[in-house]
C-alpha cells in the first residue's frame, strides 16, 4: 500500500507538484502519465524515500523495487552480478540471478560487463534486477525506453507477469502502455495527477 | 608478445640513458664526481654478497613501508570520516594544508626533538603521504556515481555490501594513483630523514657518510639500490592492492 498525502515537490526549483494525494491499494496499479519534467520521477524518487518531499508525506508499506529511468548498473559488476547484488549476493544466489537474466532474454549476456551491452540491453538487466529483488512494491520509471518493438513486446510481458498482485506505479508517455498496465491512469494537471 | 616488445623497449631506454651516463663519465674523467656506470654496476656487485647490505636495505625498507601503511590507513580512515561529517573537513583541512606546505626539513628537525630516531623515517613517510592519500581517496568518495548510490537505498544494500560493491570500486583508482604517488615520495623523504637523522642501520646513514668520506661510487650504488627498491615496491604493492580490490567488486567476493 501507498498512500500520499498532501505532498508537495520541486523539480529544478519550480514547484511541480502541489497538495497531491493518492493511495494505492495492497496489489492496485496505477500509471502515471504527463509531459516531460512535470514531476513524475521526482514523485518516483519521493515513494522511493530518494527525494525529501517539500510538504505532506508518504506512507509505504512493503519493500520497494525499482526500474529507474537509466539502467544504474554496477559498472565493475558483470551483468549477472549486477542482478545478484541485489539478492543474497554471494555465489548460491547465482541461479536465481540466471533465471531472471533467461526471463529478459539475456542468458547468454551474464558474463559481460554493462559497458559491453548496449543500452536497451543494459535497461533489460535493470529490469531484471527489479523482478529478482520481488519487492512488494514495483517502481517503474519509463522501462522500455530504449528498445525496439520486438523486445519491448517480450520485456512488457515479463513486467506484467511479475507485477501480479504487487503494488505497482509507472511513469510512461506511452498511452497504450498506460492501457495494458491494466490499472488506474492518473494524467497530469494543475500540479497534480488526476 | 606485447610484453616482450614492452620489455625490449624498456631495456633500449636503460641502455640508451646507461650510454648517456657513460659518455659524460668519460667526458669528466674523474670518478670521484662522476663514477662510470661499470665501476657503479661493480660496486653494487661486491655489496650484494654481504649480509649487512640485505640487512640494512630491510631495515630502511621496514621502516619506509611501515610509514607508507600507516599513512595509507590514516589516509583512508581520515578520508572516510571527513567525507562523512563536514565537521571534521572544516577542522581537519587546515592542518592538512600546513603538512602539505611544510618542508620536510622543518618537519626533521623538529620530530628529532620528539620522537626517536630510529622511528623518525616513518613519521616522515606518514606526514609526507598522509595528505596525498587523503585528498585522492576524499575526491574517490565525492565522484562515486550519486545514481549509483541511491540503487544502493532502495535495494536496501547493507553497509558494507554498498562499501565493498559501490563505494571500494568507485574510490580504488583515485586510491592506486595515491599508492603510486606517495610510494615514490615516501622513499624520497625516508630516506632524506635518513640521512639528516642518521638511524644505526639505514641506507640514510651509508648514503651521510659517503658524502663525509667522499665515496662518490658508494653514494651513487645505494642510491641506484634505492631507485631499484623503489620500483620493485611500487610494482608489488599496486598489483597485490589491485588483486585485492578486484576480489572484492568482480565476482567470487565475500558478502
Amino acid at each position: 500500500m501507498i498512500d500520499i498525502i498532501n505532498l508537495s515537490l520541486s523539480h529544478e526549483g519550480e514547484r511541480v507538484i502541489e497538495n497531491f494525494s493518492l493511495r494505492v491499494e495492497k496489489g492496485e496499479k496505477i500509471a502515471l502519465m504527463g509531459p516531460s519534467g512535470c514531476g513524475k520521477t521526482s514523485l518516483l524518487s519521493a515513494i522511493a524515500g530518494l527525494l525529501k518531499p517539500e510538504d505532506g508525506r508518504i506512507k509505504l508499506e512493503g519493500r520497494i523495487s525499482c526500474v529507474f529511468q537509466e539502467p544504474r548498473l554496477l559498472p565493475w559488476l558483470s551483468a549477472l552480478e549486477n542482478i545478484n547484488a541485489v539478492l543474497s549476493d554471494s555465489p548460491p544466489s547465482l541461479p536465481e540471478a540466471q533465471k531472471w537474466l533467461d526471463a529478459v532474454g539475456l542468458g547468454a549476456d551474464g558474463a559481460k560487463l554493462p559497458g559491453e551491452l548496449s543500452g536497451g540491453m543494459q535497461q533489460r538487466i535493470s529490469i531484471a534486477r527489479a523482478l529478482a529483488y520481488g519487492g512488494d512494491i514495483l517502481l517503474l520509471d519509463e522501462p522500455l525506453k530504449g528498445m525496439d518493438a520486438d523486445t519491448k513486446a517480450a520485456v512488457w510481458e515479463q513486467i506484467l507477469s511479475a507485477a501480479q498482485g504487487k503494488t505497482c506505479i509507472l511513469v510512461t508517455h506511452d498511452e497504450d502502455e498506460a492501457l495494458s498496465f491494466g490499472g488506474r491512469i492518473y494524467r497530469y494537471s494543475d500540479k497534480r495527477f488526476i | 608478445m606485447k610484453a616482450l616488445k614492452k620489455l625490449a623497449k624498456n631495456l633500449i631506454v636503460l641502455i640508451f640513458w646507461l650510454g648517456v651516463w657513460q659518455v659524460l663519465a668519460l667526458i669528466v674523467a674523474k670518478p670521484l664526481l662522476l663514477p662510470a656506470p661499470p665501476a657503479v654496476l661493480g660496486r653494487i656487485a661486491q655489496l650484494i654478497i654481504s649480509a649487512e647490505f640485505w640487512y640494512i636495505t630491510a631495515v630502511s625498507l621496514g621502516r619506509i613501508l611501515l610509514g607508507v601503511v600507516c599513512a595509507m590507513a590514516l589516509g583512508v580512515l581520515l578520508a572516510l570520516a571527513t567525507s562523512r561529517w563536514a565537521l571534521l573537513r572544516s577542522l581537519f583541512s587546515p592542518l592538512l594544508t600546513v603538512i602539505k606546505s611544510t618542508p620536510v626539513a622543518s618537519f626533521i628537525i623538529l620530530l628529532i626533538l620528539w620522537v626517536g630516531r630510529d622511528i623518525l623515517p616513518s613519521v616522515i613517510v606518514v606526514l609526507m603521504a598522509l595528505p596525498i592519500v587523503w585528498s585522492n581517496v576524499s575526491t574517490g568518495i565525492s565522484q562515486t556515481d550519486p545514481l549509483l548510490i541511491e540503487m544502493a537505498r532502495v535495494y536496501r544494500f547493507s553497509p558494507w555490501r554498498r562499501l565493498r560493491r559501490v563505494y571500494i570500486p568507485s574510490v580504488m583508482p583515485h586510491f592506486l594513483a595515491a599508492c603510486r604517488s606517495c610510494l615514490g615520495l615516501a622513499w624520497k623523504a625516508g630516506v632524506a630523514a635518513e640521512v639528516l637523522t642518521v638511524p644505526a642501520l639505514s641506507i640514510g646513514k651509508i648514503l651521510y657518510e659517503s658524502k663525509l668520506y667522499w665515496e662518490t661510487l658508494d653514494l651513487f650504488a645505494w642510491t641506484v639500490v634505492v631507485i631499484i627498491c623503489s620500483l620493485i615496491i611500487e610494482k608489488v604493492l599496486i598489483a597485490a592492492i589491485a588483486a585485492i580490490s578486484k576480489s572484492y567488486s568482480v565476482g567470487g567476493g565475500k558478502s
